[in-house]
């Protein structure tokens, strides 16, 4: 095939090159593939630490951490502030609702004979 | 030891069991992701993540198809991933290169000889190998497992669950287009 550009590729020289990879052998990895996997499975491991941490001590991550714990902290003091507003509403109602119990005019009406 | 029973000690973890079957199965898998990769140091890489996957997921082997079948499946899905994870990352180079990345990707030998191939085919082949690499993916995943792993269309059509029809007219429009490329080749080249 090393002359087959000098002149016109017939078909046959075509499938002469199709056909070269027929008999072919199987290819092996290097020796001691296990233990280059071993490895490789170990690393892996401190890969994923390794970059656990470098993830969390990166500066935006602390920053959006931050703000996160801000924002989290500014809605319980929302929540508990609406919630006494309630509470305080409610007893001032209960107290309005008593006092208003307790000064009530007598109802005469209901004395009367039939 | 049946391969079923070798299954099993692997589903539990077993460190020997996962030995025997790396050492039993490193050619085929390794074979296979070396014609798709058409580089020795890429497909070393693609063969030992392949088994990681393997014995990460080998509780989804459910037993429906043969063992190497499966292994055959895994073995080519990694090594398109990692063909267009290649591609995207030479495409981006240029822009991580700006940041001081150095973590660039490791450039193809521009002619690959598969160290199988016969010495008087060498020359045919290295042509050969160069110009698969320009066909469509399916039709070279199915060219690859026929010529370069050796197996039948029943197979070819196991592991690419698909059709024997289908791998007939996958591999038939490849060799038309090779025989294209090559006719072009030769062209370009005189």
């Amino acid at each position: 095939m090393g002359n087959m550009a000098k002149h016109n590729i017939s078909d046959a020289d075509l499938d002469k090159v199709l056909n070269s990879l027929d008999e072919l052998k199987k290819a092996e990895p290097a020796p001691f593939f296990f233990t280059r996997l071993q490895a490789r499975i170990a690393g892996k491991e401190d890969t994923f630490l390794q970059k656990l941490v470098f993830f969390v001590t990166r500066p935006a991550f602390a920053m959006c951490t931050g703000i996160f714990i801000l924002l989290l902290n500014g809605y319980f003091l929302m929540n508990t502030m609406k919630e006494r507003e309630i509470q305080q509403e409610e007893s001032t109602q209960m107290l309005a609702v008593e006092y208003s119990s307790l000064n009530a005019p007598f109802d005469e009406s209901n004395d009367e004979a039939p | 030891m049946s391969e079923q029973l070798l299954i099993e000690r692997l589903k539990q973890g077993e460190q020997a069991a996962f030995r025997e079957i790396v050492e039993t199965r490193q050619s085929l898998v390794y074979n296979t992701v070396l014609g798709l990769l058409q580089n020795a140091e890429d497909a070393e890489d693609v063969t030992q993540e392949v088994f990681i996957k393997v014995f990460e997921s080998i509780r989804q082997f459910k037993g429906e198809s043969a063992f190497s079948t499966w292994l055959y499946r895994v073995a080519v899905t990694s090594a398109l991933e990692f063909l267009r994870k290649k591609k995207r990352k030479k495409r981006f180079a240029f822009v991580s290169s700006l940041f001081g990345d150095n973590n660039q990707p490791r450039h193809d030998p521009p002619d690959f000889v598969h160290p199988g191939v016969q010495l008087d085919n060498r020359e045919n082949a290295k042509i050969l190998f160069l110009t698969i690499k320009k066909l469509p993916e399916n039709q070279r995943v199915a060219f690859s497992l026929h010529k370069v792993e050796g197996l039948s269309y029943q197979e070819v059509a196991e592991v690419m669950e698909t059709t024997v029809a289908a791998v007939e007219s996958l591999i038939h429009r490849a060799r038309q287009n090779l025989k294209k490329m090559l006719a072009d080749y030769y062209i370009q080249n005189r």
